[in-house]
């Protein structure tokens, strides 16, 4: 029972994120708020975990998408969304598959519910004032857990970050993510 | 509205099916063998927050029956070691799922215990990859064939063989070839090693398939009166498809065999294919038949099909001579990822002149996903990830070791003849055919090609058609 009522409140604010206010550290130590999003165009939020194979498998992605994006003006972030992973577990893995950027540690999961993630890889895309403007898959590589495209032929993320940096609302703002859910509910 | 559903839910909570109680069975005896620590499975599934945090994937995955990988249809053939759940396990998984995964009362049961190592006990001898592969972070799955010198001091008998990935994050198949003619060996050397590239194939021509291997695949018995002879001398050829996990990773690979006496059954593979594919850009349903006649009474003890990312639907039917139909195998979605090898729990009784019935079907359309082509192109027979194939490895025990010969002999002139069918040019004779053979194949075809143009006309086709009939045996 209070179990469904966190899911409908999450489900609820997902609807309006402005004014986004969080708190995080990520593995190096350093701490993240939103006030570093201040002077940035957009902001990426990749929801992560270390034992997904299908969230481990795009960080090269992740990282292509940093690369190109970052030096025209966009911030970028993993979220590690998985609350029984420990910290150094976390902080190994970010070494292993060599993220090229912060992996913020979010035990809590503040940016998945606040973003409305339920699932990785999923991103989030934020406006500097921190409103969402796109959730859901990267690309559709994956069609769904079972198929894999050879060739990704969407690229959702991609189209939605030149769209918020060109001023323009991207016009897929929501996607299905296929992957590793999210424990949202809270089991133990 | 919300409110009726969520007072439903609550309803459905109070018998709703516990980790405890109805989950943990399940994982344990159909899931546990790979999802457990330092197995191929990307996860463990043993203890109630490992699998609770996972619900929803379990749910979704079995529901779709992605998981346990198991690709053939219940009902048409009965197959050894089957990795299926019923309707009523997949529901109580889903149910759960729902219910928020709960722990429930008690204990959970025990976790199972597995053995360590080689499932077959300590092999007599391991052969392991000369040198460890690195396969990329990311990109198309990587295919390659590694050649390893069996270097053995005299002939040797093979009742049994168990691959051990090196890296089981990234290895997803393994198929292990028996190379006594040096070309796999040629091979590696022109690309500067001990390994090449071979997506559809290690080249070597088809006959030597020794055992496949795919995650979560039981290691067949060791059987020492159907053992496989390994010349001295001899190559093993492991041709090995690589996932990339994400980070650049390594593998070595190994293979343990187990020795035995000569046998005292004779074991055939019977190749079944259809070369001549056109299949149109956009055909969301292509069929393709291919048939082949028994030459002599044998058992059928295993079955693989194969086609790549355009493969739909396969079906293998037996006809018997007394006119009844056995059905061998049917998949009804295919998924070149999870292609397996299945072994029937009792071996099938196929009398002299049973004619194998061959159909598989392609979705060459936009709209299949796995499709290579962007946008679709017409595709052919071949080795290539955009190129296609109708093939089934069938495996057949003949009464006695002195059978072989005069089977495969007989097969190969149907083969062969199901090729020349629709045989436009020389260079397309497939490379399935053994190089020696190949050889031979084309200096004899070379004769029909009257006007010597190398290719192939209605009357020229005819022509080598009745001669191949004429010289296949009775």
């Amino acid at each position: 029972m209070i179990r469904a009522l966190v899911l409908l409140a999450a489900g609820c604010c997902a609807l309006s994120a402005g004014a986004l206010s969080f708190s995080l550290v990520d593995t190096t130590g350093a701490r993240h708020t939103a006030e570093e999003w201040r002077n940035k165009k957009a902001v990426v939020v990749f929801f992560t975990m270390t034992d997904c194979p299908l969230s481990n498998g795009y960080v090269p992605e992740m990282n292509r998408i940093q690369a190109e994006y970052a030096k025209q003006g966009v911030a970028v972030y993993a979220a590690h969304s998985d609350p029984f992973v420990k910290d150094d577990a976390v902080r190994k893995h970010t070494a292993e598959y060599g993220f090229t950027f912060p992996v913020l540690l979010d035990a809590k999961l503040m940016l998945a519910r606040a973003a409305g993630a339920t699932t990785v890889p999923e991103v989030a895309v934020f406006s500097a004032s921190g409103e969402l403007q796109y959730l859901g898959r990267i690309d559709n590589r994956m069609e769904d857990i079972t198929r894999r495209r050879t060739v990704a032929t969407e690229h959702e993320l991609r189209d939605a970050l030149d769209a918020v940096m060109a001023g323009r609302a991207p016009k897929v703002a929501r996607t299905r993510a296929v992957g590793c859910s999210i424990n949202l509910q809270g089991v133990k | 509205m919300r409110l009726l559903a969520f007072l439903l839910g609550s309803v459905a909570a109070i018998a709703a099916p516990t980790f405890n109680q109805d989950v943990a069975p399940i994982l344990y005896e159909n899931c546990a063998t790979c999802h457990r620590p330092g197995e191929v499975a990307p996860f463990s599934l043993l203890s109630y927050q490992d699998a609770a945090k996972r619900a929803s994937l379990i749910a979704l995955a079995t529901e779709k029956r992605f998981m346990p990988p198991w690709k053939a249809e219940p009902g048409y053939g009965k197959f050894a070691h089957e990795r299926r759940l019923t309707d009523e396990q997949i529901r109580t998984l889903g149910e759960w799922a729902k219910a928020g995964a709960p722990e429930g009362e008690g204990a959970a049961p025990k976790v199972p215990v597995f053995p360590d190592g080689w499932q077959l006990g300590m092999p007599d001898r391991v052969f392991q990859m000369p040198a460890s592969f690195e396969v990329p972070a990311d990109g198309p799955d990587q295919f390659q064939c590694f050649v390893i010198p069996s270097e053995l001091a005299s002939d040797v008998f093979v009742g049994g063989a168990e691959f051990r990935p090196g890296n089981a994050r990234v290895v997803h198949h393994a198929l292990v070839m028996v190379d006594t003619t040096g070309r796999a060996r040629e091979l590696a050397k022109a690309n500067g090693g001990s390994s090449y590239p071979c997506f559809g194939g290690a080249r070597i021509g088809a006959g030597g398939l020794l055992f496949g291997w795919a995650p979560g695949s039981v290691p067949p018995p060791v059987e020492p009166g159907i053992s496989r002879k390994l010349e001295k001398g001899t190559d093993l050829v492991v041709q090995i498809h690589y996932h990339p996990s994400g980070k650049v990773e390594r593998d070595q690979s190994s293979l343990g065999v187990y020795l035995s006496g000569p046998p005292t059954k004779g074991v055939a593979t019977m190749l079944m294919l259809n070369t001549n594919l056109y299949i149109p850009a956009g055909a969301t349903d292509h069929r393709v038949k291919a048939s082949m006649t028994l030459p002599q009474d044998g058992e059928l003890f295993g079955i693989a099909p194969h086609a790549h990312y355009l493969g739909k639907e396969m079906k293998i039917d037996a006809h018997l001579p007394d006119g009844s139909v056995r059905p061998l195998i049917y998949i009804k979605d295919w998924d070149f990822n999870w292609q397996g090898q299945y072994r029937y729990e009792t071996p099938v009784k196929l009398p002299k002149g049973t004619r194998i019935e061959l159909e598989f079907s392609y979705d060459n359309s936009a709209g299949n996903p796995q499709n290579p082509s962007n946008p679709p192109k017409m595709v052919r027979w071949g080795e290539q990830t955009t190129d296609e194939m109708a093939v089934a490895f069938l495996g057949i025990l003949l009464p006695k070791p002195e059978d072989v010969v005069p089977f495969q002999r007989a097969v190969m002139a149907q083969m062969v003849q199901s090729i020349l069918t629709g045989l436009e040019s020389l260079d397309d004779l497939p490379p399935e055919i053994p190089p020696a053979q190949s050889r031979q194949l084309r200096t004899a075809l070379a004769i029909f090609d009257r006007n010597k143009d190398g290719k192939f006309d209605d009357a020229e086709r005819a022509a080598m058609k009745l001669m191949i009939g004429l010289m296949l045996p009775q």
